[in-house]
């Protein structure tokens, strides 16, 4: 064995108070640092997760309330033109060709699925109460395809609504509030005023209150019959990607190349993103904090310890240790608190971050969750490994490095 | 005779808390196989030219030679290196690392030396205990010795290297009588060994 190697640890071994002390502090610092990661990005994937069952990875649609040029402003471009208050145009938000342009999506080798759907608001009448919802047409089985629709559904199934032309599946908290069971029926009521008798054949549940309380499937011709349009009238398409990072530029490019909006799930959902980002500005503050702190009882544990030694450190310089090796003496020591402690501290992290993965958390009507959501993923466990041997290395490193250059001849006059 | 120390024009300052000058001019010549005492009133520089002699203090005007070596203007580490192997040190103060055994202690040059496998450097490391009459402490923490047994342990860590020379500082301050002149005994029946011993009169 390396001799500075057993030096330390016979210096370590003489004071296992102090040696512990120490230690604890690393253990506690990383200890937090896995819970609080953990948890929190439980949360960011929880509600990833949740978002992304919602939104598709791009969105194309025909945005009618865009900001136009007017006729004037078209007709006169160099001039100075004021138009007060322009409204947008009576259009239909159809999308044209919109099945043609899915196919045409389809073939693309970035793109997993795209679906045309009709989306429209509606009311649902439960006896003299009208409920605000909106209500998708789509294709169900090209739906399955993107968000995975199979999983969510609590009762019925998926062809259920495909073999009736009347059908509809609901999300769980609308059927609740409607008190709605499979094989009622319920009236809708356009925004248009059409109205409609439609048949409930399952319903579903995302996870995510917004959707589960508001929102319907039916077949697409279903809603083309109660707007009264044709068989090609299609507001919606939703894309899928194979590489969901790609979003964004893909967006621009689809906006670009069919003229109609496209919004990227990151725009859609830029709330939560936010949230997302200051959780992990909040976890590694926190972290950085406690780690910090522990190093700096590191730093006071060996700069007492050096003191101590001075006597030491002068009979190994005299009998031929040179700068090095004294410094490593004490380096070794700071290191092996610092990698005992940290495997300590991820061991506990570990245990922590279970409990913390037992307790009943109640999402309300908001999301649906019955525990809070952990993360136990390697990859922070190896982080903080790293970050508690690093912030020891670096707080043993300074005292060691002046035990190092200490002068023999100082500490021996000093007698 | 063949010269093992040989000290040339050394000058030594001490700057704190005045520029002071302590040693004027030394040479010094120290034959194979000799005994050396350095007597002078306290404060006259006798620990002060020890520590130049010993390469412990870089910080001097002049030369100093030891075995045929020139050790003036070498780095630290190099220094160090050569301690471990040519020079054997008796402090005033028994100056034992109190966490390790008394084995240990006088083993640890040796281990830092590497000439020799862990098992042989324990059967001299033993030998020289012996030699010194502490051998039945050998396993026992060196902080539980008595002050005279700690001084004997130091002694037998500065022989564990078979160095040129052994330099005292007032090495038999707290030492009884008979130890001292055995200790003197073995010492000088180890034919290569040097003694430079400053003491106060």
């Amino acid at each position: 064995m390396n001799l500075a190697l057993r030096i330390a640890k016979t210096h370590l071994l003489a004071k296992p108070r102090q040696t512990i002390v120490a230690m604890l502090g690393v253990t506690f610092g990383i200890a937090m640092f896995i819970t609080m990661v953990s948890l929190m990005t439980g949360l960011n994937d929880f509600t990833e997760e949740l978002t992304m069952t919602s939104t598709p990875d791009i969105r194309m649609y025909n945005d009618v309330t865009e900001p136009r040029k007017s006729i004037l402003e078209e007709q006169k471009p160099t001039g100075l033109v004021v138009v007060h208050h322009p409204k947008p145009k009576n259009e239909t938000p159809k999308i044209r060709n919109a099945f043609q342009i899915a196919e045409q999506l389809r073939q693309d080798p970035l793109v997993l699925g795209a679906a045309p759907l009709l989306s429209t608001q509606v009311f649902y009448n439960y006896g003299p109460v009208q409920l605000n919802g909106n209500l998708a047409g789509v294709d169900i089985l090209e739906e399955d395809k993107l968000f995975n629709l199979r999983q969510k559904i609590k009762t019925g199934s998926l062809e259920d609504l495909l073999v009736s032309t009347d059908g509809i599946i609901m999300g769980a908290g609308l059927a609740r509030k409607l008190n709605m069971i499979n094989g009622d029926r319920v009236v809708i009521t356009t925004p248009q005023g059409y109205t409609m008798t439609l048949n409930v054949v399952g319903t579903f549940q995302m996870g995510l209150g917004t959707i589960d309380n508001a929102k319907a499937y039916a077949n697409i011709s279903t809603v083309q019959k109660i707007l009264q349009k044709d068989q090609s009238y299609v507001t919606d398409i939703n894309i899928k990607l194979r590489d969901l990072d790609l979003a964004k530029p893909k967006a621009v490019e689809l906006q670009r190349l069919y003229g109609y909006k496209a919004e990227d799930w990151e725009t859609a959902n830029a709330t939560f993103l936010t949230g997302s980002i200051i959780r992990n500005i909040l976890t590694y503050s926190v972290s950085i904090t406690l780690l910090i702190v522990a190093g700096f009882g590191i730093y006071n544990i060996l700069n007492m310890t050096i003191h101590n030694k001075m006597k030491d450190i002068a009979i190994l310089k005299a009998t031929g240790f040179a700068a090095r090796d004294v410094r490593n003496v004490f380096l070794i020591q700071s290191m092996a608190i610092g990698l005992i402690g940290s495997v300590l501290g991820l061991a506990v992290g570990l245990g922590l971050s279970y409990l913390v993965s037992l307790v009943p958390f109640n999402g309300g009507d908001i999301v649906t969750m019955d525990t809070l959501p952990v993360n136990f993923h390697l990859k922070y466990y190896l982080i903080g490994l790293v970050f508690g041997n690093a912030t020891t290395a670096f707080a043993g490193y300074l005292p060691s490095r002046a035990a190092g250059k200490a002068d023999p001849i100082e500490i021996i006059r000093g007698q | 005779m063949e010269l093992l120390l040989i000290a040339r024009h050394l000058n030594k300052y001490f700057y704190e808390p005045e520029k002071f000058q302590v040693l004027t001019d030394i040479n010094l010549e120290v034959p194979k196989g000799e005994f050396v005492s350095l007597v002078g009133k306290s404060g006259c520089g006798k620990s002060t030219l020890l520590y130049l002699l010993s390469t412990m203090d870089t910080d001097y005007e002049g030369t100093v030679e030891l075995n045929g070596e020139l050790l003036t203007g070498k780095n630290q580490n190099e220094l160090a290196k050569f301690r471990n192997e040519h020079i054997g040190f008796v402090f005033q103060f028994h100056f034992l690392l109190p966490e390790f055994t008394v084995l240990q202690n006088v083993m640890i040059p040796a281990l830092k030396l590497k000439k020799h496998s862990e098992k042989e450097i324990e059967a001299r490391a033993l030998e020289k205990l012996k030699l010194l009459g502490v051998e039945e402490q050998a396993q026992k923490p060196a902080n539980k010795l008595s002050g005279g047994q700690q001084q004997r342990v130091a002694i037998a860590r500065a022989l564990i290297n078979d160095p040129n020379i052994i330099m005292g500082d007032e090495p038999t301050g707290n030492l009884w009588t008979l130890i001292i002149r055995r200790w003197f005994w073995t010492s000088f029946s180890n034919s290569h060994a040097t003694w430079a011993r400053p003491s106060s009169p």
